[in-house]
C-alpha cells in the first residue's frame, strides 16, 4: 500500500511545483509586458535625450563665448542651435531670482545678500529639461539672507 | 499574481541602488530621479528642509544650501550610539538609513507595479553584530521585512555565479569613490567563508578626479598663466570634461580636453585644449593606484595565502572600469580579473539573486550565509575561548543547531536563523 502513495505524493508535489513556477512565470509576464509598454513609451519620447545630453556642454561653450566675445556671428549661431533644441523639446530651467528648488537647482555656493534666504542669486550653469524632464539641473549660488555669520 | 518579490539592497557608504530578479534574471531598479553620472545609483543622502524631506539626488544638491541638515555617510555611523541632528530633532543611524531604504521601497513598487515587502540588503564582511542589527532595524523602520544580510563581498561572487563552481578562493577588489575593501573569501560546501578583510577609508575614484582636475588646472597655468580654480563655473566645465575624458580612456589611447572660451583676460577670450593621453592618466593616477598594494598583501598575508592560491578575482566599484586598476590587480595577483558584470551593479545583481533563492524564485542554488563572529557561553571562571565552550565558530555556515550536553545543570540548545532540530 505504501508504495503508491508515496507516488501519488510524489506526484502531487511536482504538480505543486509546476504550479509555483507558473505562477513565477504569469507574475514575470505580467511585469514584463508593463515594463515594456512603459519602456517603449520613454524610448519614442526621450530617444535624442542621449544627444541632447552631448550636446549640452557645447551650450556651455557658448555660454561662456557670449560672456567675453558678443559679436553678431557667436550670437547668431547661438540662437539658431537653441532653436533647433528648443525644437527637439529643450528648455532651459528658470533660475535667477527664483526660490530654490533642488529638484531643479544644484547649489554650488552660498552667499550672504539682501535678497530673502533660499533666493537663488546667481546662475553659473544653466540647467536643462527635455520633455518636462530635468536632465541637467541648474548650478547656482543660493542667497542666505543680510544677517548670516560664516560658520568657523 | 505569483508570489511576492524579494528586492536585493546594497545600501553603500556613498550611494545605493537596488535590484529584483525579473524573468529569471537580476535587474537594477531604476532610480525615480532617473540616470545620473553614477549610473543608476542614487547618492545616500537625506536632508531635512523647512518643509521636506528629501533623499537622494535632490537631498545632494542642496547640501551647500542647507549643510547644517542635510546627513551623508550614515552607514559609518551604523551600529553606534551616534545621533546626528537635523533641524532639532535627533535622528539615529538606522533612522537615516531607513529614509534610504523607504525610497528603495517606493522607487520598487513603481518599477514592479506591487507592494515590495521583503528585502535582502547587503552589509561589508567586516560589519560586526551591532552594525548587522542596526541595519536590519533600519529595514524595520522602513517597513520592509529584512530576511537576510549578505557580505557585500559575497553578493558580488553570486553575480558572478561562482557559487556555482567547486571549492575555491576568490578575491573581491572593492574600489569606491572613497574606499577601499579587500577580501579574501573560501568557496566550498555551499557558503563563502570570509579568510581575511583589508582595506583603506581613505581611498578612492574621488582621489583620482582629483589628480586629473589638478593636472588639467595646472597646464593651463603653465600655458597660459591663468588659475582657473578660482571660478567655480569654470571648475564644473573642467569637472564635467574631465570625467568625460577619463571614461573616453578606457577605450582609446588618445583624446583631448576642449574647452573653448574657458576664460577671458586683457588680451582676449582663452581657450583650453589640452591632448591627454592613457599614458598620462596612468601616470597621474599611479600614485593612488600603489597605495592599493598594502591592502591587497595584507588580505593575502591574514589568509595565509599567497596569490597562487586564489583562482578568482573580482572587481567592484564605478574606479575599477580603468584599464590601469584593472591591469594593477592583474599584476599584483596574476590572474586576469572577472569582468563580466557591471562592477558598480554587481553588488546589489547578487543581493536579488539571494532574494530570488530565499523567496524560492531560484532554484539548484544553495542558502549562503555565515556568522561574523564566535558564538558560545561564558559562564563563571570559564572563558568562550575554550573550544567546549564556543558553539559557532567565526564565518561557520548558517542556518544550523548545535547542541551540547555534559554539564549537569545546563542543557543548551542554540538555534541560528531558523534552525531547528531535525
Amino acid at each position: 500500500m505504501e508504495q503508491p502513495t508515496d507516488k501519488r505524493g510524489a506526484e502531487k508535489d511536482l504538480a505543486e511545483q509546476r504550479l509555483e513556477q507558473l505562477k513565477y512565470l504569469q507574475a514575470d509576464f505580467d511585469n514584463y509586458r508593463k515594463k515594456f509598454d512603459r519602456e517603449r513609451e520613454d524610448i519614442v519620447k526621450f530617444a535624442s535625450e542621449t544627444l541632447v545630453r552631448e550636446l549640452l556642454p557645447i551650450l556651455d561653450d557658448f555660454d561662456g563665448a557670449l560672456k567675453t566675445e558678443k559679436s553678431k556671428g557667436l550670437v547668431a549661431l547661438h540662437a539658431k542651435i537653441l532653436k533647433t533644441l528648443y525644437h527637439a523639446g529643450l528648455e532651459p530651467i528658470d533660475a535667477l531670482g527664483k526660490e530654490f528648488d533642488p529638484h531643479l537647482h544644484e547649489a554650488l555656493l552660498r552667499d550672504k545678500s539682501d535678497k530673502p534666504e533660499g533666493t537663488v542669486i546667481e546662475e553659473l550653469r544653466k540647467g536643462y529639461s527635455l520633455k518636462g524632464k530635468v536632465i541637467r539641473p541648474s548650478g547656482v549660488k543660493v542667497s542666505v539672507g543680510n544677517k548670516w555669520e560664516r560658520k568657523k | 499574481m505569483g508570489k511576492e518579490k524579494i528586492i536585493g539592497i546594497d545600501l553603500g557608504t556613498s550611494n545605493s541602488q537596488a535590484a529584483v530578479m525579473l524573468g529569471g534574471k537580476p535587474t537594477i531598479i531604476p532610480s525615480a530621479e532617473g540616470a545620473t553620472v553614477a549610473g543608476k545609483m542614487f547618492p545616500s543622502v537625506v536632508a531635512f528642509t523647512k518643509e521636506d524631506i528629501l533623499v537622494g539626488e535632490p537631498a545632494k544638491r542642496q547640501a551647500v544650501n542647507n549643510p547644517e541638515a542635510t546627513i551623508m555617510a550614515a552607514k559609518r555611523k551604523m551600529g553606534t550610539d551616534f545621533k546626528f541632528t537635523a533641524r532639532g530633532k535627533e535622528y539615529t543611524p538606522q533612522q537615516i538609513s531607513a529614509f534610504i531604504l523607504q525610497k528603495i521601497k517606493r522607487d520598487a513598487e513603481a518599477f514592479l507595479g506591487e507592494e515590495v515587502k521583503k528585502a535582502v540588503i547587503t552589509v561589508p564582511a567586516y560589519f560586526n553584530d551591532n552594525q548587522r542589527t542596526a541595519t536590519k532595524d533600519a529595514g524595520r523602520i522602513a517597513g520592509l521585512d529584512v530576511v537576510r544580510l549578505v557580505n557585500e563581498p559575497t553578493a558580488a561572487a553570486m553575480a558572478y555565479g561562482l557559487d556555482k563552481e567547486g571549492e575555491h578562493k576568490v578575491m573581491v577588489f572593492d574600489l569606491g569613490g572613497g574606499t577601499l575593501d579587500v577580501t579574501i573569501m573560501e568557496f566550498g560546501e555551499g557558503t563563502f567563508n570570509v579568510l581575511s578583510t583589508s582595506g583603506d577609508t581613505q581611498l578612492g575614484g574621488t582621489d583620482m578626479d582629483k589628480a586629473l582636475i589638478d593636472f588639467v588646472i595646472s597646464e593651463f597655468q603653465r600655458t597660459d598663466g591663468i588659475d582657473l580654480k578660482k571660478d567655480k563655473m569654470t571648475s564644473q566645465r573642467i569637472r564635467e570634461a574631465v570625467e568625460k575624458a577619463k571614461i573616453e580612456l578606457s577605450t582609446v589611447l588618445e583624446t583631448d580636453i576642449n574647452l573653448p572660451y574657458i576664460t577671458a583676460d586683457a588680451s582676449g577670450p582663452k581657450h583650453l585644449n589640452i591632448r591627454f593621453t592613457r599614458s598620462k592618466l596612468e601616470q597621474l593616477v599611479s600614485p593612488i593606484i600603489n597605495r592599493c598594494i598594502h591592502p591587497v598583501e595584507q588580505a593575502l598575508k591574514d589568509a595565509s595565502l599567497t596569490k597562487n592560491d586564489i583562482k578568482k578575482v573580482i572587481m567592484v566599484g564605478g574606479p575599477t572600469r580603468m584599464p590601469v586598476v584593472q591591469k594593477f590587480v592583474e599584476d599584483h595577483v596574476g590572474k586576469k580579473v572577472e569582468r563580466a558584470v557591471d562592477p558598480m551593479e554587481c553588488v546589489a545583481l547578487g543581493a536579488a539573486i539571494q532574494g530570488g533563492i530565499l523567496g524560492g524564485e531560484v532554484k539548484d542554488l544553495v542558502l549562503l550565509d555565515v556568522t561574523p563572529l564566535t558564538l558560545g557561553i561564558e559562564t563563571l571562571g570559564q572563558v568562550m575561548r575554550q573550544s567546549r565552550y564556543t558553539y559557532f565558530r567565526a564565518s561557520g555556515p548558517l542556518p544550523r543547531t548545535t547542541r551540547r550536553l555534559g554539564n549537569s545543570i545546563l542543557s543548551v540548545c542554540l538555534r541560528l536563523q531558523g534552525a531547528f532540530p531535525k
